[in-house]
């Protein structure tokens, strides 16, 4: 018993953080107990079946993210930027949301695949925040512009990365950062195709992680006060061969207080096939100290 | 291979030349599928088979480990396990009762790390950790035992993941490796040497691996030959090869696992490249699309051109029950593409038969999507019938299962002509009538046909006219009629009216003629008497779940102690004959 409540909560944990990033600074957003919401039960959803764009749920059983939805909203703005995929919550409550394409390309413009949209906290209404410049289109060959997205507290921007323009024989992806108060953006690494996206503090030095698309690794590169790299980009883990799969990249990387880093893991092969149920672990690491690296502790 | 700063050209070729001959070396192109099988007189993998059907029909359908005798307290662990009534739930599937087989992988003394795990209260001799591979669900049991106390203490699942292989079927594996036709063939025409079965990096006998779409258990005996070695994945669910690879010894790179092997396969002879092929008075290229299936290019019968390219533009699939809910699924290479269900084995030929004649061949390809046939999942086949007197016929099918019994699938093919002046004619009253402009129709109780079969032909100047025969059901693969939009369009070469790869075409769920072909009329129908002509094709399929009568459906039934998929396919496609004028 007591294993199946830790094992329901583990799962609401990867839902809520898998679209509404964990960070430890993220405010509440205003509207959820304006239309009347349990902000305790609900979190905005982009993976609801049968809806395109952003949901707000509120779950019978917050443990429970397969739990029956008590109340559904969808504003009208929320879904006119077609399909959604990550959300990040800044300390006001703001929600940032980037386009995903959902098996097709219907709703999602190729154009307008590198912009990110913002939920205002107290209105609750989404509009096109920043459009980042894209040098390649999304194409027939990859059909993803921005994929991943962290809030990093220290900053208050966000973390973007996008795959834009990449194909099989050219890695043309981006990492941005871009500030939510000023919307002033710049590139911090190009030439680089990453999903999972997070910035943290390890032996008091502030370093991006990020999660290749190509391959199960995980890299990360230090970064000054205003998220400029320096020093070149290190390779910390690889997945390759572990869990159920063996072939998982990395499209979330969470880190907890104790030091544990919670890597989520999902096949991606620049296509459109839909996401399946169970196909997503997650694998937690400690860093060890005698040897400087990390070491597996779990998969889940 | 990346090239991201300014090289010389000419340093540029001759790399990308020797990367070109080192996939010549290493991915080997072919239509056939890999072998079933083996021809051999002594065969443990046919001696397994005997095994598992023997300790299918028992009341507990689980392959107990070989231990020695001597060890009393290991074989006591493992049948404290085996009769556990814990264990029952594993055993049979629960509403069929049908048996789920099981395989004890490893009896051994519990490990620190179990006490954690419910051996807190086990010290000592007597605490064993039995695993369990369970087949049928991929999954892993382990059980920790306190035989001092005849107990099990603690019984755990795993799914998705597997234990340790047991010696044994390291052994089988590799005999099922060193005995295979695919593998000799690829190993130069002589069966690898089970000794060499050893990489010396690792200095491990076999390499762990993941079949990640077939969802079996699997391992890599690895043969190692100057500075390559093959992989041979070998399937121990289904007792077969899953994939080869040869790899440069000595170098990490991606793990070699089923989707590795069948993507990089895939990537490299169908979506890279062109293929062609030459049988029974039909000549046609090939290749694999992003988003529009397989395309053939440059159809001739007796050298004479009948269709410039065929390709399978979108599936549309809509749920009645609920408005506006469905898919819209682009199928083609698993890779960098905007499909949405893939391509990941070969496309093949197989001869069409009417008992012991042959009447031409069949070019097969399949789409996959992962965990099919659960519930909203999707696999599709698209097929090509060549027949010797000529006639031609492309086929696009639905293998189930999809998200409800309340689908209907709308397929869109788009067909262009070979030749310049074309018109197209239908029946009406009674004679040949020809479409003055571009416009689309539905096959409905009114539609007429020539013969009771033939729904339009296309006259040309320059070639054999060619007769379009509705599908009604009477092809034999189970077709219960089309009931299909045809819609002719005017083809422009400058304009891209899928004359390169096709996004989305059209939404999931219009019900009407609003499938897509209908945006190149609509903004003003042109004249086409005489002209290029593109026919695009929608079927209308819908599905069914009533048992005995199952359409466009599939479903996970248990055969021999594992999942396997029982599918009800729906064919659809017109069929073109040759016609004099």
């Amino acid at each position: 018993m007591m294993k199946s409540i830790l094992w329901a909560i583990m799962a609401l944990f990867c839902l809520l953080s898998t679209e509404t990033s964990a960070q430890d600074c993220k405010g509440q957003p205003g509207f959820i107990k304006a239309l009347g919401f349990d902000p305790a039960r609900s979190a905005l959803s982009t993976t609801e079946r049968r809806f395109m764009g952003a949901v707000l749920i509120e779950l019978e059983d917050p443990r429970n993210t397969q739990s029956r939805r008590l109340k559904t909203h969808q504003d009208p703005s929320w879904k006119s930027a077609g399909y959604l995929g990550a959300v990040a919550t800044d300390k006001a409550g703001n929600l940032y949301v980037i386009p995903k394409p959902n098996v097709n390309m219907l709703h999602n413009k190729a154009a307008e695949q590198n912009t990110v949209h913002r939920i205002d906290s107290r209105t609750g209404k989404m509009e096109a925040f920043v459009r980042l410049p894209l040098k390649h289109l999304p194409h027939e060959r990859n059909p993803y512009g921005l994929i991943g997205s962290f809030f990093d507290c220290t900053t208050e921007a966000l973390i973007l990365s996008s795959l834009a323009g990449s194909d099989q024989k050219k890695e043309l992806g981006q990492i941005w950062t871009l500030g939510t108060r000023t919307r002033k953006y710049s590139e911090i690494l190009q030439n680089v195709d990453a999903i999972g996206v997070g910035v943290y503090s390890v032996q008091n030095e502030r370093r991006l992680f990020y999660g290749l698309a190509r391959k199960s690794e995980l890299w990360s590169v230090a970064l000054t006060a205003d998220n400029r790299p320096q020093g070149k980009p290190r390779l910390e883990l690889s997945l390759e061969g572990l869990g159920p799969r063996g072939d998982d990249r990395i499209k979330k990387i969470r880190f907890q207080p104790n030091g544990r880093m919670d890597l989520t893991g999902t096949p991606f092969y620049y296509n459109l096939t839909a996401p399946v149920d169970g196909q997503e672990s997650i694998y937690s690491f400690q860093p060890d100290p005698s040897s400087g690296q990390w070491r597996l502790i779990g998969i889940r | 291979m990346n090239i991201k700063n300014p090289i010389p050209g000419t340093v540029v070729s001759i790399v990308f030349l020797l990367w070109v001959m080192t996939w010549m070396i290493f991915i080997s192109c072919g239509t056939d599928r890999l072998s079933q099988g083996s021809t051999y007189s002594e065969d443990p993998a046919e001696n397994r088979k005997a095994r598992i059907s023997r300790v299918l029909l028992t009341q507990k359908p689980i392959l107990l480990l070989d231990i020695k005798a001597e060890d009393q307290e290991a074989v006591l662990a493992q049948d404290l396990v085996v009769n556990d009534p814990r264990m029952q739930e594993y055993y049979f599937e629960k509403g069929t009762d049908k048996p789920m087989l099981s395989e004890v992988f490893s009896v051994s003394p519990m490990r620190p790390s179990d006490q954690a795990k419910g051996g807190a209260t086990c010290q000592g001799k007597g605490c064993y950790r039995v695993e369990i591979y369970h087949y049928s669900t991929n999954s892993m049991i382990m059980a920790l035992v306190n035989t001092e106390q005849k107990k099990l203490m603690d019984l755990s699942f795993y799914r998705g993941f597997q234990p340790d292989l047991p010696p044994h079927l390291g052994e089988l594996a590799v005999w099922i490796a060193t005995h295979d036709s695919t593998v000799i063939l690829e190993y130069g025409g002589k069966a690898p040497d089970k000794n060499q079965v050893r990489m010396p990096t690792t200095k491990t006998a076999l390499n762990r691996t993941k079949c990640q779409r077939s969802q079996h258990l699997c391992v890599a005996p690895t043969f190692v030959r100057e500075n390559k070695a093959l992989w041979v994945i070998v399937d121990l669910t289904d007792l077969k090869i899953a994939g080869l690879k040869w790899t440069e010894v000595g170098t990490t790179g991606m793990a070699v696992t089923e989707r590795l092997v069948q993507n990089e396969k895939m990537m490299e002879c169908y979506c890279e490249k062109e293929n062609k092929h030459e049988q029974d008075g039909w000549n046609f290229s090939y290749s694999l699309t992003r988003s529009d299936g397989l395309k053939l290019s440059d159809i001739r019968f007796r050298d004479q051109p009948l269709f410039e390219d065929i390709r399978m533009v979108d599936w549309h699939v809509s749920y009645s029950t609920t408005d506006g809910f469905g898919y819209s699924d682009a199928i083609g290479c698993p890779e960098y593409s905007q499909a949405a269900v893939v391509a990941i084995e070969p496309p093949y030929f197989e001869p069409i038969l009417n008992g012991s004649d042959t009447l031409g061949f069949r070019f097969v390809q399949k789409y996959f999507s992962e965990g099919w046939p659960t519930p909203c999942s999707y696999n599709y086949q698209q097929h090509f019938e060549f027949y010797r007197d000529g006639s031609f016929r492309p086929v696009v099918g639905s293998l189930g299962r999809g998200c409800g019994n309340d689908g209907t699938y709308r397929p869109v093919t788009r067909i262009a002509l070979a030749g310049r002046e074309h018109s197209f004619e239908s029946l009406q009253e009674g004679s040949w009538k020809a479409w003055e402009r571009e416009a689309w129709q539905l096959e409905d109780d009114l539609t007429e046909y020539e013969e009771g079969k033939y729904f339009a032909r296309i006259l040309s100047k320059d070639k054999p006219w060619l007769r379009i025969e509705a599908a009604k059901g009477q092809f034999g693969d189970g077709g219960r009629g089309d009931r299909a939009y045809y819609y002719i369009t005017r083809r422009h070469r400058d304009r891209n009216e899928g004359e390169t790869d096709l996004p989305t075409v059209g939404p999931c769920c219009n019900t009407d003629h609003r499938q897509g072909p209908e945006k190149f009329i609509e903004s003003g129908p042109e004249p086409i008497r005489d002209t290029e002509l593109v026919l695009w094709y929608v079927p209308q399929l819908k599905n069914d779940n009533t048992p005995g009568s199952e359409y466009c459906w599939a479903e996970s039934v248990l055969e021999n102690g594992v999942y396997v998929a029982k599918v009800y396919p729906c064919f659809s496609g017109p069929k073109f004959h040759l016609s004099q004028p």
